[in-house]
Protein backbone atom coordinates (compact mmCIF):
# COMPACT_ATOMS: atom_id res chain seq x y z
CA UNK A 1 0.00 0.00 0.00
CA UNK A 2 2.92 3.05 1.17
CA UNK A 3 4.39 1.03 -2.11
CA UNK A 4 2.28 2.17 -4.62
CA UNK A 5 1.05 5.37 -2.80
CA UNK A 6 4.89 6.64 -2.51
CA UNK A 7 5.33 5.46 -6.42
CA UNK A 8 2.23 7.27 -7.62
CA UNK A 9 4.23 10.65 -5.62
CA UNK A 10 6.77 9.51 -7.80
CA UNK A 11 5.21 9.33 -10.59
CA UNK A 12 3.29 13.19 -10.05
CA UNK A 13 6.79 14.91 -9.20
CA UNK A 14 8.41 13.31 -12.45
CA UNK A 15 5.80 14.23 -14.37
CA UNK A 16 5.14 18.07 -12.61
CA UNK A 17 9.28 17.91 -13.57
CA UNK A 18 8.04 17.29 -17.30
CA UNK A 19 5.44 20.04 -17.74
CA UNK A 20 8.20 22.15 -16.63
CA UNK A 21 9.98 21.26 -19.73
CA UNK A 22 7.35 20.89 -21.95
CA UNK A 23 5.16 23.79 -21.31
CA UNK A 24 7.45 26.60 -22.70
CA UNK A 25 8.00 24.26 -25.39
CA UNK A 26 4.44 23.56 -26.18
CA UNK A 27 3.81 27.54 -26.63
CA UNK A 28 6.71 28.39 -28.45
CA UNK A 29 5.79 25.28 -30.85
CA UNK A 30 2.10 26.47 -31.23
CA UNK A 31 2.90 30.62 -31.31
CA UNK A 32 5.28 29.85 -34.29
CA UNK A 33 2.40 28.22 -36.00
CA UNK A 34 -0.12 30.89 -35.72
CA UNK A 35 -0.73 33.50 -37.94
CA UNK A 36 -0.04 37.26 -36.04
CA UNK A 37 -3.62 38.08 -35.41
CA UNK A 38 -3.95 34.65 -33.79
CA UNK A 39 -1.70 35.63 -31.22
CA UNK A 40 -2.69 36.93 -27.94
CA UNK A 41 -2.86 35.66 -23.88
CA UNK A 42 -6.44 34.40 -24.31
CA UNK A 43 -5.38 32.47 -27.01
CA UNK A 44 -2.22 31.62 -25.73
CA UNK A 45 -3.09 27.70 -25.22
CA UNK A 46 -4.74 27.10 -27.58
CA UNK A 47 -3.92 25.13 -30.71
CA UNK A 48 -3.86 26.83 -34.09
CA UNK A 49 -7.43 27.05 -35.74
CA UNK A 50 -5.18 25.89 -39.00
CA UNK A 51 -1.72 25.47 -39.23
CA UNK A 52 -0.27 28.61 -40.31
CA UNK A 53 3.36 28.64 -42.09
CA UNK A 54 3.39 32.40 -42.72
CA UNK A 55 5.80 33.28 -39.58
CA UNK A 56 8.23 30.29 -41.07
CA UNK A 57 7.97 31.86 -44.36
CA UNK A 58 8.87 35.17 -42.48
CA UNK A 59 11.60 33.92 -40.23
CA UNK A 60 13.07 31.83 -43.28
CA UNK A 61 13.65 34.90 -45.69
CA UNK A 62 15.24 36.91 -42.97
CA UNK A 63 17.51 33.89 -41.61
CA UNK A 64 18.22 31.62 -44.48
CA UNK A 65 21.75 33.73 -45.54
CA UNK A 66 22.89 33.36 -41.84
CA UNK A 67 21.52 29.67 -41.47
CA UNK A 68 23.83 29.41 -44.92
CA UNK A 69 26.76 31.14 -42.77
CA UNK A 70 26.42 28.80 -39.86
CA UNK A 71 26.55 25.82 -42.60
CA UNK A 72 29.57 26.83 -43.88
CA UNK A 73 30.82 27.70 -40.44
CA UNK A 74 29.79 24.35 -38.67
CA UNK A 75 30.65 22.25 -41.65
CA UNK A 76 34.34 22.47 -41.37
CA UNK A 77 34.83 23.01 -37.95
CA UNK A 78 33.37 20.10 -36.79
CA UNK A 79 35.45 18.16 -39.84
CA UNK A 80 38.86 19.75 -38.94
CA UNK A 81 38.44 19.54 -35.24
CA UNK A 82 37.46 16.17 -35.06
CA UNK A 83 40.15 15.06 -37.31
CA UNK A 84 42.73 17.04 -35.26
CA UNK A 85 41.44 15.42 -32.41
CA UNK A 86 41.54 12.40 -33.25
CA UNK A 87 45.13 12.00 -34.34
CA UNK A 88 46.16 13.64 -31.32
CA UNK A 89 44.42 11.07 -29.35
CA UNK A 90 46.37 8.52 -31.67
CA UNK A 91 49.67 10.08 -30.55
CA UNK A 92 48.79 10.43 -26.94
CA UNK A 93 47.20 7.17 -26.36
CA UNK A 94 49.09 5.10 -28.49
CA UNK A 95 52.46 6.75 -28.89
CA UNK A 96 52.87 8.27 -25.65
CA UNK A 97 56.54 9.69 -25.75
CA UNK A 98 58.51 11.43 -22.90
CA UNK A 99 56.02 14.61 -21.71
CA UNK A 100 53.70 13.57 -23.78
CA UNK A 101 50.91 13.74 -20.11
CA UNK A 102 51.95 17.28 -20.51
CA UNK A 103 50.92 17.70 -23.48
CA UNK A 104 47.99 16.36 -23.17
CA UNK A 105 47.00 18.33 -19.83
CA UNK A 106 48.32 21.43 -22.17
CA UNK A 107 45.62 20.64 -24.85
CA UNK A 108 43.52 20.50 -22.07
CA UNK A 109 43.51 23.60 -20.54
CA UNK A 110 41.32 25.44 -22.72
CA UNK A 111 38.53 23.72 -21.67
CA UNK A 112 38.68 25.48 -18.67
CA UNK A 113 39.10 29.09 -19.14
CA UNK A 114 36.50 31.71 -19.46
CA UNK A 115 36.16 32.80 -23.04
CA UNK A 116 36.04 36.52 -22.02
CA UNK A 117 39.68 36.03 -20.55
CA UNK A 118 41.20 35.64 -24.12
CA UNK A 119 38.47 37.50 -26.20
CA UNK A 120 40.34 40.78 -26.85
CA UNK A 121 43.67 39.11 -27.92
CA UNK A 122 41.89 37.07 -29.71
CA UNK A 123 40.15 39.30 -32.04
CA UNK A 124 43.26 41.10 -32.19
CA UNK A 125 45.20 38.14 -33.40
CA UNK A 126 42.30 36.94 -35.62
CA UNK A 127 42.47 40.49 -37.91
CA UNK A 128 46.28 40.61 -38.22
CA UNK A 129 45.86 37.34 -39.62
CA UNK A 130 43.53 39.19 -41.82
CA UNK A 131 40.49 36.91 -40.87
CA UNK A 132 38.19 39.60 -38.69
CA UNK A 133 34.32 39.07 -40.07
CA UNK A 134 35.63 36.27 -42.26
CA UNK A 135 33.61 32.95 -42.39
CA UNK A 136 37.27 31.01 -42.14
CA UNK A 137 37.82 33.26 -38.91
CA UNK A 138 35.51 31.67 -37.03
CA UNK A 139 36.01 28.10 -38.41
CA UNK A 140 39.52 29.02 -37.23
CA UNK A 141 38.44 30.15 -33.33
CA UNK A 142 35.99 26.82 -32.93
CA UNK A 143 38.50 24.43 -34.34
CA UNK A 144 40.75 25.55 -31.60
CA UNK A 145 38.50 26.38 -29.38
CA UNK A 146 37.26 22.77 -29.77
CA UNK A 147 40.03 20.39 -29.90
CA UNK A 148 40.77 20.30 -26.08
CA UNK A 149 37.26 18.03 -25.78
CA UNK A 150 37.76 16.56 -29.27
CA UNK A 151 41.47 15.43 -28.23
CA UNK A 152 40.39 14.09 -24.95
CA UNK A 153 36.99 12.36 -25.98
CA UNK A 154 39.08 10.41 -28.91
CA UNK A 155 42.14 9.69 -26.08
CA UNK A 156 39.24 7.90 -24.26
CA UNK A 157 38.21 6.17 -27.13
CA UNK A 158 41.45 4.84 -28.59
CA UNK A 159 42.19 3.84 -24.91
CA UNK A 160 39.67 0.93 -25.07
CA UNK A 161 41.93 -0.27 -28.66
CA UNK A 162 44.05 -2.81 -27.65
CA UNK A 163 47.66 -1.75 -27.74
CA UNK A 164 48.64 -5.83 -29.21
CA UNK A 165 46.85 -4.52 -32.13
CA UNK A 166 48.86 -1.83 -32.72
CA UNK A 167 51.73 -3.71 -32.19
CA UNK A 168 51.10 -6.59 -34.49
CA UNK A 169 50.17 -4.38 -37.64
CA UNK A 170 53.68 -2.93 -36.80
CA UNK A 171 55.56 -6.22 -36.83
CA UNK A 172 53.49 -7.00 -40.27
CA UNK A 173 55.89 -3.67 -41.09
CA UNK A 174 52.86 -0.70 -41.35
CA UNK A 175 54.20 2.43 -39.72
CA UNK A 176 52.57 5.22 -37.90
CA UNK A 177 50.31 6.89 -40.85
CA UNK A 178 49.14 3.39 -42.49
CA UNK A 179 48.14 2.46 -38.60
CA UNK A 180 46.53 5.63 -38.25
CA UNK A 181 44.51 5.42 -41.96
CA UNK A 182 43.76 1.52 -42.01
CA UNK A 183 43.23 0.63 -38.48
CA UNK A 184 42.31 3.56 -36.40
CA UNK A 185 40.18 5.12 -38.49
CA UNK A 186 38.31 2.33 -39.06
CA UNK A 187 37.83 1.22 -35.67
CA UNK A 188 36.33 4.99 -34.23
CA UNK A 189 33.79 5.74 -36.78
CA UNK A 190 31.71 6.01 -33.96
CA UNK A 191 33.67 7.89 -31.86
CA UNK A 192 33.86 10.39 -35.55
CA UNK A 193 29.72 10.16 -35.18
CA UNK A 194 30.19 11.37 -31.75
CA UNK A 195 32.96 13.86 -31.12
CA UNK A 196 31.19 15.26 -34.62
CA UNK A 197 27.62 15.48 -33.48
CA UNK A 198 29.18 16.77 -30.16
CA UNK A 199 31.16 19.54 -32.18
CA UNK A 200 28.16 20.34 -34.55
CA UNK A 201 25.37 21.04 -31.36
CA UNK A 202 28.46 23.57 -30.10
CA UNK A 203 29.47 25.41 -32.96
CA UNK A 204 26.06 25.97 -34.26
CA UNK A 205 24.91 27.32 -31.08
CA UNK A 206 28.29 29.08 -30.24
CA UNK A 207 27.53 32.83 -29.27
CA UNK A 208 29.96 34.53 -27.80
CA UNK A 209 33.10 34.26 -30.66
CA UNK A 210 29.98 34.91 -33.13
CA UNK A 211 28.99 37.94 -31.94
CA UNK A 212 32.38 39.83 -31.15
CA UNK A 213 34.55 37.60 -34.13
CA UNK A 214 31.80 38.90 -37.37
CA UNK A 215 29.72 41.63 -38.29
CA UNK A 216 26.75 42.18 -40.42
CA UNK A 217 27.56 39.84 -43.75
CA UNK A 218 29.01 37.12 -42.38
CA UNK A 219 26.97 36.63 -38.46
CA UNK A 220 25.78 33.24 -38.15
CA UNK A 221 22.71 32.17 -37.10
CA UNK A 222 22.42 32.73 -33.54
CA UNK A 223 23.30 36.04 -33.90
CA UNK A 224 20.45 37.02 -36.88
CA UNK A 225 18.07 35.30 -34.17
CA UNK A 226 19.62 37.32 -31.55
CA UNK A 227 18.98 40.52 -33.84
CA UNK A 228 15.57 39.65 -35.08
CA UNK A 229 14.25 39.36 -31.46
CA UNK A 230 15.80 43.10 -30.75
CA UNK A 231 14.24 45.13 -33.91
CA UNK A 232 10.99 45.37 -32.19
CA UNK A 233 8.65 45.20 -35.24
CA UNK A 234 9.10 41.50 -35.32
CA UNK A 235 6.13 39.45 -33.74
CA UNK A 236 6.55 36.97 -31.41
CA UNK A 237 4.66 34.30 -34.06
CA UNK A 238 7.77 35.01 -36.18
CA UNK A 239 10.76 35.10 -33.36
CA UNK A 240 9.49 31.60 -31.99
CA UNK A 241 9.25 30.74 -35.45
CA UNK A 242 12.95 31.32 -36.16
CA UNK A 243 14.23 30.00 -32.82
CA UNK A 244 12.65 26.60 -33.88
CA UNK A 245 14.34 27.52 -37.18
CA UNK A 246 17.55 27.98 -36.06
CA UNK A 247 17.21 24.97 -33.56
CA UNK A 248 15.96 22.57 -36.28
CA UNK A 249 19.32 21.31 -37.69
CA UNK A 250 20.35 20.02 -33.77
CA UNK A 251 16.83 18.63 -33.45
CA UNK A 252 17.21 16.13 -36.63
CA UNK A 253 20.36 14.93 -35.26
CA UNK A 254 18.63 14.13 -32.10
CA UNK A 255 15.68 12.44 -33.91
CA UNK A 256 18.05 10.26 -35.59
CA UNK A 257 21.13 10.31 -34.21
CA UNK A 258 19.95 11.11 -30.25
CA UNK A 259 22.15 7.93 -29.10
CA UNK A 260 25.39 9.54 -30.57
CA UNK A 261 24.53 12.60 -29.03
CA UNK A 262 23.96 11.26 -25.47
CA UNK A 263 27.26 9.19 -25.83
CA UNK A 264 28.64 12.39 -26.65
CA UNK A 265 27.16 14.21 -24.16
CA UNK A 266 28.20 11.52 -21.26
CA UNK A 267 31.53 11.17 -23.16
CA UNK A 268 31.93 15.41 -23.38
CA UNK A 269 31.28 15.19 -19.51
CA UNK A 270 32.55 12.51 -17.66
CA UNK A 271 34.75 10.16 -19.44
CA UNK A 272 35.36 8.21 -22.35
CA UNK B 1 57.96 -1.82 -31.02
CA UNK B 2 61.13 -1.16 -30.02
CA UNK B 3 62.12 0.20 -33.54
CA UNK B 4 59.55 2.05 -34.31
CA UNK B 5 60.29 4.08 -30.20
CA UNK B 6 63.24 5.30 -31.46
CA UNK B 7 61.10 7.41 -34.24
CA UNK B 8 58.99 8.85 -30.73
CA UNK B 9 60.31 12.21 -31.04
CA UNK B 10 59.42 12.36 -34.89
CA UNK B 11 55.33 11.31 -33.95
CA UNK B 12 55.20 14.02 -31.65
CA UNK B 13 55.34 15.83 -34.68
CA UNK B 14 52.41 14.97 -35.47
CA UNK B 15 50.76 17.14 -32.71
CA UNK B 16 52.72 20.31 -32.92
CA UNK B 17 50.12 21.44 -35.42
CA UNK B 18 47.24 21.21 -32.85
CA UNK B 19 49.99 22.57 -30.10
CA UNK B 20 50.81 25.77 -32.26
CA UNK B 21 47.33 26.25 -32.90
CA UNK B 22 46.27 26.25 -29.11
CA UNK B 23 49.76 28.05 -28.30
CA UNK B 24 48.77 30.85 -30.95
CA UNK B 25 44.91 31.20 -30.52
CA UNK B 26 44.48 30.52 -26.34
CA UNK B 27 47.89 30.73 -24.26
CA UNK B 28 49.31 33.85 -26.33
CA UNK B 29 45.85 35.26 -25.94
CA UNK B 30 45.69 34.73 -22.28
CA UNK B 31 48.95 36.37 -21.44
CA UNK B 32 48.26 39.32 -23.26
CA UNK B 33 44.60 40.09 -21.69
CA UNK B 34 46.88 40.32 -18.51
CA UNK B 35 49.23 42.62 -20.69
CA UNK B 36 46.62 44.42 -22.12
CA UNK B 37 45.03 45.19 -18.44
CA UNK B 38 48.10 47.44 -17.92
CA UNK B 39 47.02 49.29 -20.44
CA UNK B 40 44.71 52.70 -20.90
CA UNK B 41 43.23 51.41 -24.31
CA UNK B 42 40.11 52.08 -26.47
CA UNK B 43 40.65 49.50 -28.73
CA UNK B 44 41.32 51.47 -31.51
CA UNK B 45 44.03 54.40 -31.18
CA UNK B 46 47.21 53.27 -29.43
CA UNK B 47 48.35 51.97 -25.70
CA UNK B 48 49.37 53.52 -23.10
CA UNK B 49 50.76 52.42 -20.36
CA UNK B 50 49.15 53.09 -16.80
CA UNK B 51 50.78 49.89 -15.03
CA UNK B 52 48.51 48.56 -12.02
CA UNK B 53 45.85 50.71 -12.47
CA UNK B 54 42.78 49.12 -13.92
CA UNK B 55 43.61 46.11 -11.59
CA UNK B 56 43.88 48.48 -9.05
CA UNK B 57 40.47 49.96 -9.93
CA UNK B 58 38.74 47.03 -10.53
CA UNK B 59 39.05 46.24 -7.05
CA UNK B 60 37.79 48.88 -5.90
CA UNK B 61 34.75 48.99 -8.21
CA UNK B 62 31.88 47.79 -6.25
CA UNK B 63 30.19 47.16 -9.91
CA UNK B 64 32.64 44.51 -10.48
CA UNK B 65 32.09 42.72 -6.89
CA UNK B 66 28.50 42.93 -7.45
CA UNK B 67 28.82 40.73 -10.81
CA UNK B 68 31.35 38.63 -9.07
CA UNK B 69 28.93 38.08 -6.21
CA UNK B 70 26.35 37.47 -8.57
CA UNK B 71 28.39 34.28 -10.50
CA UNK B 72 29.10 32.81 -7.16
CA UNK B 73 25.55 32.76 -6.02
CA UNK B 74 25.10 31.43 -9.64
CA UNK B 75 27.41 28.89 -8.57
CA UNK B 76 26.13 27.90 -5.24
CA UNK B 77 22.09 27.62 -6.77
CA UNK B 78 23.29 25.52 -9.62
CA UNK B 79 25.55 23.37 -6.96
CA UNK B 80 22.04 22.82 -5.06
CA UNK B 81 19.67 22.11 -7.86
CA UNK B 82 22.50 18.65 -8.54
CA UNK B 83 20.65 17.37 -5.65
CA UNK B 84 17.05 17.80 -6.97
CA UNK B 85 18.77 16.31 -10.41
CA UNK B 86 20.19 13.63 -8.28
CA UNK B 87 16.63 12.68 -6.59
CA UNK B 88 14.80 12.64 -10.05
CA UNK B 89 17.30 10.63 -11.34
CA UNK B 90 17.25 8.25 -8.31
CA UNK B 91 13.22 8.20 -9.05
CA UNK B 92 14.14 7.53 -12.90
CA UNK B 93 16.51 4.79 -12.44
CA UNK B 94 14.32 2.56 -10.01
CA UNK B 95 13.05 0.87 -12.85
CA UNK B 96 10.03 3.12 -13.93
CA UNK B 97 7.68 2.77 -16.62
CA UNK B 98 8.32 5.64 -19.45
CA UNK B 99 11.53 6.51 -17.92
CA UNK B 100 13.35 6.79 -21.23
CA UNK B 101 10.74 8.98 -22.69
CA UNK B 102 10.55 11.41 -19.49
CA UNK B 103 14.48 11.67 -19.51
CA UNK B 104 14.20 12.70 -23.48
CA UNK B 105 11.82 15.10 -22.70
CA UNK B 106 14.28 16.92 -19.86
CA UNK B 107 16.71 16.99 -22.11
CA UNK B 108 15.33 18.65 -25.17
CA UNK B 109 16.57 22.36 -23.77
CA UNK B 110 19.87 20.76 -24.01
CA UNK B 111 18.83 21.33 -28.34
CA UNK B 112 18.50 25.13 -28.39
CA UNK B 113 20.51 27.70 -28.47
CA UNK B 114 20.98 29.69 -25.72
CA UNK B 115 19.83 33.00 -27.72
CA UNK B 116 16.48 30.40 -28.36
CA UNK B 117 15.92 29.49 -24.68
CA UNK B 118 16.16 33.37 -23.88
CA UNK B 119 14.08 35.06 -26.21
CA UNK B 120 11.63 32.07 -25.34
CA UNK B 121 11.99 32.81 -21.22
CA UNK B 122 12.02 36.76 -22.14
CA UNK B 123 8.07 35.60 -23.29
CA UNK B 124 7.34 33.79 -20.33
CA UNK B 125 8.42 36.40 -18.17
CA UNK B 126 6.89 39.48 -19.65
CA UNK B 127 5.13 41.27 -17.34
CA UNK B 128 2.44 42.45 -19.45
CA UNK B 129 1.33 39.39 -21.57
CA UNK B 130 4.00 36.74 -20.81
CA UNK B 131 2.97 33.11 -20.37
CA UNK B 132 3.75 33.28 -15.97
CA UNK B 133 1.67 36.40 -15.52
CA UNK B 134 -1.19 35.46 -17.12
CA UNK B 135 -1.15 32.24 -15.47
CA UNK B 136 -1.02 33.87 -12.74
CA UNK B 137 -3.46 36.47 -13.04
CA UNK B 138 -5.48 32.79 -13.89
CA UNK B 139 -5.53 32.15 -10.37
CA UNK B 140 -6.15 35.30 -9.23
CA UNK B 141 -2.89 37.16 -8.43
CA UNK B 142 -3.54 40.46 -8.53
CA UNK B 143 -0.13 42.30 -9.27
CA UNK B 144 1.92 39.65 -10.19
CA UNK B 145 6.25 40.48 -10.20
CA UNK B 146 7.51 41.89 -12.98
CA UNK B 147 10.55 39.28 -12.70
CA UNK B 148 13.22 40.22 -15.07
CA UNK B 149 12.73 44.08 -14.12
CA UNK B 150 12.84 43.72 -10.30
CA UNK B 151 15.90 44.20 -8.84
CA UNK B 152 15.70 41.82 -6.01
CA UNK B 153 14.16 38.77 -8.51
CA UNK B 154 16.32 39.35 -11.86
CA UNK B 155 18.87 37.03 -10.72
CA UNK B 156 16.32 34.25 -9.94
CA UNK B 157 14.44 34.46 -12.42
CA UNK B 158 17.43 34.16 -14.90
CA UNK B 159 18.20 31.12 -13.24
CA UNK B 160 15.35 29.31 -13.33
CA UNK B 161 15.73 29.05 -17.38
CA UNK B 162 19.49 28.17 -16.90
CA UNK B 163 18.34 25.23 -14.49
CA UNK B 164 15.51 24.76 -17.51
CA UNK B 165 18.76 24.43 -19.76
CA UNK B 166 20.72 22.23 -17.80
CA UNK B 167 19.20 20.00 -15.91
CA UNK B 168 18.32 17.22 -18.59
CA UNK B 169 22.19 17.02 -19.24
CA UNK B 170 22.81 16.25 -15.43
CA UNK B 171 20.18 13.74 -15.12
CA UNK B 172 21.47 12.31 -18.33
CA UNK B 173 24.88 12.05 -16.38
CA UNK B 174 23.32 10.53 -12.68
CA UNK B 175 21.11 8.36 -15.09
CA UNK B 176 23.52 6.59 -16.86
CA UNK B 177 26.01 6.23 -13.66
CA UNK B 178 22.47 4.91 -11.78
CA UNK B 179 22.33 2.74 -14.49
CA UNK B 180 25.51 1.13 -13.59
CA UNK B 181 25.17 -0.17 -11.08
CA UNK B 182 25.07 -3.52 -10.87
CA UNK B 183 21.63 -4.96 -10.21
CA UNK B 184 22.76 -7.82 -7.68
CA UNK B 185 24.03 -5.14 -5.74
CA UNK B 186 20.88 -3.67 -5.36
CA UNK B 187 18.95 -7.27 -4.65
CA UNK B 188 21.28 -8.18 -1.73
CA UNK B 189 20.75 -5.38 0.03
CA UNK B 190 16.98 -5.61 -0.55
CA UNK B 191 16.93 -9.14 0.89
CA UNK B 192 18.87 -7.84 4.17
CA UNK B 193 15.79 -5.40 4.24
CA UNK B 194 17.28 -2.20 3.44
CA UNK B 195 14.58 0.29 2.20
CA UNK B 196 14.54 2.40 -0.94
CA UNK B 197 16.03 5.49 1.07
CA UNK B 198 18.71 3.67 2.77
CA UNK B 199 19.32 1.57 -0.30
CA UNK B 200 20.01 5.23 -2.25
CA UNK B 201 21.65 6.64 0.59
CA UNK B 202 24.06 3.91 1.36
CA UNK B 203 24.85 2.08 -1.68
CA UNK B 204 23.70 4.05 -5.17
CA UNK B 205 25.19 7.63 -3.75
CA UNK B 206 28.37 6.33 -2.49
CA UNK B 207 29.08 4.53 -5.77
CA UNK B 208 28.61 7.38 -7.93
CA UNK B 209 29.90 10.08 -5.67
CA UNK B 210 32.68 10.30 -7.95
CA UNK B 211 30.37 11.05 -10.98
CA UNK B 212 28.51 13.45 -8.78
CA UNK B 213 31.87 15.35 -7.48
CA UNK B 214 32.63 16.03 -11.71
CA UNK B 215 29.06 17.54 -12.08
CA UNK B 216 29.84 20.00 -9.21
CA UNK B 217 32.87 20.99 -11.13
CA UNK B 218 30.89 21.18 -13.77
CA UNK B 219 28.28 23.13 -12.52
CA UNK B 220 30.84 25.64 -10.38
CA UNK B 221 33.03 26.31 -13.19
CA UNK B 222 30.52 26.66 -15.54
CA UNK B 223 28.55 29.22 -13.80
CA UNK B 224 31.36 31.21 -13.05
CA UNK B 225 31.95 31.48 -16.65
CA UNK B 226 28.34 31.83 -17.52
CA UNK B 227 26.84 34.60 -20.38
CA UNK B 228 25.05 33.65 -22.76
CA UNK B 229 21.45 34.22 -21.56
CA UNK B 230 22.40 36.74 -18.91
CA UNK B 231 24.03 38.72 -21.88
CA UNK B 232 20.33 38.05 -24.28
CA UNK B 233 17.44 38.60 -21.46
CA UNK B 234 18.96 41.29 -19.17
CA UNK B 235 22.09 42.57 -20.55
CA UNK B 236 23.22 42.06 -16.61
CA UNK B 237 20.12 44.35 -15.80
CA UNK B 238 17.99 46.20 -14.61
CA UNK B 239 20.90 48.51 -12.96
CA UNK B 240 23.44 46.03 -12.83
CA UNK B 241 21.14 43.69 -10.84
CA UNK B 242 21.90 40.12 -13.11
CA UNK B 243 25.80 41.56 -13.60
CA UNK B 244 27.99 38.53 -14.02
CA UNK B 245 32.02 38.63 -14.22
CA UNK B 246 31.29 37.17 -17.75
CA UNK B 247 28.96 40.36 -18.60
CA UNK B 248 30.19 43.02 -17.03
CA UNK B 249 33.67 42.31 -18.66
CA UNK B 250 31.73 41.82 -22.17
CA UNK B 251 30.13 45.48 -21.10
CA UNK B 252 33.18 47.46 -20.28
CA UNK B 253 35.48 46.12 -23.52
CA UNK B 254 32.94 46.39 -26.11
CA UNK B 255 29.67 48.67 -25.03
CA UNK B 256 32.49 51.41 -22.81
CA UNK B 257 34.81 50.83 -25.58
CA UNK B 258 37.12 50.51 -22.48
CA UNK B 259 39.38 47.78 -23.54
CA UNK B 260 42.26 48.38 -21.22
CA UNK B 261 39.72 47.74 -18.01
CA UNK B 262 37.40 44.82 -19.79
CA UNK B 263 40.62 43.40 -20.38
CA UNK B 264 41.43 43.33 -16.65
CA UNK B 265 38.47 42.14 -15.78
CA UNK B 266 39.11 39.32 -17.87
CA UNK B 267 42.01 38.54 -16.16
CA UNK B 268 40.55 38.55 -13.05
CA UNK B 269 38.01 35.97 -13.88
CA UNK B 270 40.75 33.78 -15.25
CA UNK B 271 42.59 34.22 -12.14
CA UNK B 272 39.10 33.64 -9.85
CA UNK B 273 37.86 30.48 -11.93
CA UNK B 274 41.35 28.89 -11.96
CA UNK B 275 41.62 29.48 -8.17
CA UNK B 276 37.85 28.21 -7.76
CA UNK B 277 38.62 25.35 -10.06
CA UNK B 278 41.70 24.23 -8.44
CA UNK B 279 40.06 24.92 -5.27
CA UNK B 280 37.39 22.63 -6.03
CA UNK B 281 39.51 20.09 -7.45
CA UNK B 282 41.10 19.08 -4.12
CA UNK B 283 38.30 19.28 -2.34
CA UNK B 284 36.30 16.79 -4.46
CA UNK B 285 39.38 14.53 -5.06
CA UNK B 286 39.19 10.84 -5.22
CA UNK B 287 40.98 7.85 -6.08
CA UNK B 288 38.43 7.33 -8.54
CA UNK B 289 39.25 6.57 -12.01
CA UNK B 290 37.85 9.81 -13.62
CA UNK B 291 39.24 11.78 -16.24
CA UNK B 292 39.03 15.31 -15.26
Amino acid sequence: MTKSLSKGIFYALLVLFSLFFLIPFYVMVVTSLKPFDEVSIATMWQLPSAINLSSYAQAFAKLVPNFLNSLYIVIPATLISALLGSLNGYVLSKWKFKGSEWVFTALLFGMFIPYQSVLIPLIKTIQVLGLYNTIPGLVLTNVVYGIPLTTLMFRNFYASIPDSMIESAQIDGAGFIRIFRFIIIPLSITGFVVVSIWQFTNIWNEFLFAITITGSEQQPIMVALQNLAGSQIVEWNVQMAGAILAALPTMIVYIFAGRYFIQGLLAGSVKG
Amino acid sequence: MNKVMSNKWFIALYILPALLLIAVLIYIPLVLTGYYGLMDWDGIGAMKFIGLENYINALQDEKFWVSAKNSFLLAFYSTLSLAIYLAISLILASKIKGADLLRKIYLIPMLLSSVAIAQLWIKVYNPANGILNSLLRGIGVENPPVWLGDTNIVLYAIFIPILWQYAGFYILIYYAALKNIPDSLIEAAKIDGASALQIAYKIKLPLIIGVVKVTIVLAIVGSLKYFDLIYVMTGGGPSGASEVMASYMYKKAFTSYDFGYGSAIGFLLLIITLIVTVFIRKLTATDDEVQY
